[in-house]
């Protein structure tokens, strides 16, 4: 089997479903327009607590803080539903249709999880801008930066499929995911500073945020977006690499355990 | 040459109690109790290269778990088996590369897409050598009439048109093994008609081996000429559609047009009268108990006649009695 052909298969994978899901990304747009209001609403959340505490919090201006919360709210609304989508086919049997194809089963959702990842973020990023723009006006962000913020988000969306593939894949074990996930997506958005810089937080909270995976899934990358610099670059993706390699090894044990549970319990 | 070849093959699963009263279900949650379920008990068949077989079962008789096993889903408990030479669950991957598969109620198509972007994300995942494919796929659309709705996303097509796409798709990396599993199910007469049509040809003209698994007597009967029939895990027959026919159809349905209004006077041991309206008489003859002849002359001395068609027992009945026991014994295992 030839690398160049594995590399084919997966990347024909993310295009199909990239034009699959292009089909409705005038309906996805539309549906975004909820994140217009959610944006308006930080907005002026975040103007009244700077008109009382200065033109600077945890280094970022008002316009900076309102496009970190872009940054974070675009890598959220561009994740697809991967954990509801493996608990169906674990549930219905799907799964045995996967496994009788040439690909890995992880592989095959990566490839399509990016896939529908780009038009996720086609449909909600315009609409977040668009409101960023029109309340708080640009911020500078140099165009080279543009390709490395593009590949900083396929990193960021990997550790999120890492997460959210691992909660699907309790379906093995579970009735339903959808409480499991909903606590632990809610834990991964306060530890990630998906609503504010973990720089906020309280000592202690700051502490506990700095040694997991999630600021690396939102704040971050978000953080990179607003300040950009090689030297943020090199942290962020060695931080990613590592988390990368261990939930990855991670989602990989709970498959192959799961997979062994068809086995011995017949699915 | 075998094909598929399986010996012994067993698979058991362990299923989880639910004990009955609160202090037993408290202590199930640290420690769960479980019930061994032999969903398929050593099994043993072989399957030659160009053979289409069919594998029926009712409903948990250990269908689906042994094609599991043959397709290197599951893993056996005890037994060996061999497809083209791979250990399935050992090989899967490789394995998949030789096999296609249509389940007739799951697809393999994209549904917002039109099947043509289902077949060339195929020939990529199948690894199929770009200008090859064309090739096929021109060959598979003009001999499964797909062009007039190839561009059309698969959503909106009838089941019909989605099955013959389902099984062009699977056909599309030329396997030597395609298993069947409901392929028409929900069809139409016309649509059935077709797709068994398109299933008979990849089979004769290009040699490739059906393991089908139906619940419809017409797949099975225009299809495949060796049945093997599953039950709670069990083979209780392997043998030929004919054969079968032979040793089971010993009832036989005889429809009469009389010259005189029937009487109901008429009783014959192994006669049973199905249905009796003013000149018609419909009979269920057993022909183990009395032949045809007998009862046919004894009709005759009796009243006139004008018209008579015998007509074998459907084929549905004769696997549903099957199924309920009646081949017991005489289709022992290992027969």
């Amino acid at each position: 089997m030839g690398s160049r052909q594995v590399a084919l298969k997966y990347a024909a994978v993310g295009a199909t479903q990239v034009r699959s899901r292009w089909t409705y990304v005038g309906e996805r747009l539309l549906s975004n327009l909820f994140l217009a209001v959610i944006i308006y609403v930080f907005v002026q959340l975040w103007r009244a607590t700077y008109s009382g505490t200065g033109a600077s919090i945890d280094g970022l201006t008002l316009p900076q803080m309102i496009w970190y919360f872009v940054a974070t709210e675009a890598i959220q609304f561009s994740m697809p539903r991967v954990h509801s989508l493996i608990e169906t086919e674990v549930r219905n049997g799907d799964l045995a249709l996967r496994l009788n194809k040439p690909y890995q089963y992880l592989g095959f959702h990566v490839a399509a999880f990016l896939g529908d990842g780009v038009v996720q973020l086609a449909a909600a990023l315009p609409v977040a801008a668009a409101v960023a723009l029109l309340t708080v006006g640009p911020i500078a962000v140099p165009l080279y930066a543009i390709p490395v913020l593009l590949f900083v988000w396929v990193t960021t969306l990997l550790l999120h499929f890492a997460w959210a593939a691992m909660i699907g894949l309790c379906a093995f074990w579970l009735e339903d995911v959808s409480g499991v996930y909903l606590i632990l997506d809610k834990f991964k958005w306060v530890m990630g500073g998906f609503m504010m810089p973990i720089a906020l937080f309280p000592d202690w909270l700051q502490r506990i945020a700095g040694s997991l995976p999630f600021k690396y899934m939102f704040g971050e990358p978000a953080r990179l977006m607003v300040q950009f610099s090689w030297a943020k670059v090199g942290a962020l993706l060695s931080g990613q690499a590592l988390w990368l390699v261990i939930m990855f090894a991670l989602l990989y044990g709970v498959y192959r355990l799961g997979v062994r549970r068809v086995d011995s319990n017949g699915g | 040459m075998a094909i598929i070849e399986v010996k012994q093959l067993q698979k058991s699963f362990k299923l989880p109690v639910r004990p009955e009263g609160g202090m037993a279900r408290l202590r199930s949650l640290f420690r769960s109790q479980y019930q061994t379920h032999e969903a398929v008990k050593a099994i043993s068949f072989a399957v030659q290269e160009g053979e289409a077989l069919a594998f029926i079962g009712p409903n948990g008789a250990g269908k689906s778990t042994t094609i599991k096993m043959l397709t290197g889903i599951l893993h056996p408990t005890a037994g060996e088996a061999t497809v083209m030479g791979l250990t399935p669950w050992k090989q899967r991957q490789q394995l998949a590369f030789q096999i296609g598969s249509v389940f007739g109620q799951k697809s393999q198509l994209w549904l917002h897409l039109p099947p043509l972007d289902t077949f060339n994300l195929l020939a990529r995942i199948y690894e199929l050598d770009w200008s090859s494919y064309l090739q096929r796929r021109s060959e598979l659309i003009e001999l499964f009439e797909l062009d007039s709705f190839l561009h059309t996303p698969a959503r909106k097509l009838s089941l019909g048109q989605r099955m013959r796409c389902e099984i062009a798709a699977s056909l599309l990396h030329k396997p030597r093994i395609i298993f069947l599993d409901e392929p028409t199910i929900g069809l139409d007469p016309v649509a059935k008609a077709a797709i068994r049509d398109l299933i008979r040809r990849a089979n004769r003209e290009d040699g490739v081996t059906v393991f089908l698994t139906s619940h419809d007597a017409g797949d099975i009967e225009s299809l495949c000429k060796r049945v093997i029939i599953i039950n709670e895990g069990q083979v209780v027959m392997d043998d030929s559609v004919n054969e079968m026919r032979r040793s089971f159809m010993q009832k036989r349905e005889v429809s009469l047009k009389l010259g005189v209004a029937f009487d109901g006077a008429f009783t014959m041991t192994g006669v049973e009268v199905l249905k009796a309206k003013g000149y018609g008489l419909k009979l269920a003859v057993d022909t183990q108990q009395v032949g045809i002849d007998v009862v046919l002359s004894t009709l005759l001395q009796r009243y006139p006649v004008q018209d008579v068609t015998i007509e074998y027992e459907p084929l549905e009945d004769v696997i549903a009695a099957i199924y309920r026991g009646r081949g017991e014994g005489r289709w022992a295992v290992g027969k």
